[in-house]
């Protein structure tokens, strides 16, 4: 098999959909609530903006574990 | 006995509230997808990158479920262990169980709802990428080298019912969620050294992740693992009633 691309999206889209959709679902999810918030547990807006849309996958789950506080203002 | 489904509902309710099961089910969803991924793109990623006169073997349906386990048993878990680490030890933290026992719920209620709501969080989102990546798996690779795929899973969920028990007992023990996350890694890393007691393979609850391949392909029966299933839960019906007992001990205020 040659990895050209539109090739390859032919091929694997039934698990590349799936996959695009639940990254960029959870990293919306974060950014919602992020900006929904002024404070977190640490740091600011801007350093989790970055961490959860340059980390796929893992920036969220970093977000949603560390940067989330459990008060309603946080 | 009233009380324990009430408490149940209350950390079903967090669970969601927090977007803890959401982050759950994601991952462990984004593992099942990737899994058949990986295994058919590794034999081309490595050709692009070492040239292509490398032979390489075509990759099969075993080496796709080798991913899903290899996953699960070294991320997955995990993962459950950051996400859930401070179950019990937050609640005492933040104070929040006072109110709740002195009107009358019993604390081992506590622990079990917790338990049973951890566990079928662990069930459902294991079955639900067990089925996704079985059924890729199968779009994927039309070989027939993988017969036993249920009997493969079934260790795979023993073990976190173990697993969870571990997590909460550590989380009644420590003070801080870290407290209770090194009390995890350290039962993995006991587990993990007494592997090397080849005696003990067969009653070792960490045989529970790793043999599951060999279940698959019809190498290992899966009749053979019955004493480390016996033995995880053993232990996990030990650690409960000892989280129990943590926790009458503890001073809520």
């Amino acid at each position: 098999m040659d990895l050209n691309e539109t090739q390859f999206l032919i091929d694997y889209w039934p698990t590349l959909l799936p996959v695009a959709i639940l990254e960029v679902g959870l990293m919306l999810v974060a950014l919602k609530h992020i900006f929904q918030h002024t404070r977190y547990r640490f740091g600011n807006r801007v350093m989790w903006v970055v961490i959860v849309v340059v980390f796929q996958i893992i920036g969220p789950v970093a977000y949603f574990t560390w940067g989330k506080g459990t008060t309603s203002d946080e | 006995m009233r009380t324990l489904p009430v408490f149940f509902k209350k950390e079903l309710l967090e669970t969601w509230r927090t977007r803890r099961f959401g982050v759950l089910a994601v991952v462990f969803l984004l593992f099942a997808l990737m899994s058949p991924l990986a295994a058919k793109l590794t034999p081309d990623l490595l050709r692009l990158s070492l040239g292509t006169a490398v032979k390489l073997p075509t990759p099969t349906s075993v080496d796709s479920w080798t991913q899903f386990y290899k996953n699960i048993s070294q991320m997955g878990i995990y993962i459950i262990a950051i996400l859930f680490g401070g179950t019990v030890s937050r609640e005492l933290t933040d104070k929040t169980l006072v109110n709740l026992v002195t009107k009358g719920l019993p604390r081992w209620a506590v622990i079990i709802a917790k338990y049973l709501c951890l566990l079928g969080q662990w069930l459902v989102v294991v079955a639900s990428a067990f089925f996704i990546t079985w059924g890729y798996t199968t779009f994927y690779f039309s070989d027939r080298q993988s017969p036993h795929p249920i009997a493969a899973c079934l260790p795979l969920l023993v073990f976190g019912a173990f697993f969870l028990a571990v997590v909460l007992f550590g989380s009644t023990w420590g003070r801080h969620t870290y407290e209770g996350l090194l009390f995890t890694c350290l039962v993995m890393a006991i587990l993990f050294l007494a592997k090397l007691l080849k005696q003990a393979h067969n009653f070792n609850p960490v045989s529970l992740i790793g043999d599951n391949v060999a279940i698959l392909q019809g190498n290992l029966s899966l009749t053979k693992l019955f004493p480390a299933m016996g033995v995880a839960l053993g232990l996990t019906l030990i650690l409960i009633v000892s989280s129990v007992a943590l926790l009458n001990k503890k001073a809520l205020v």
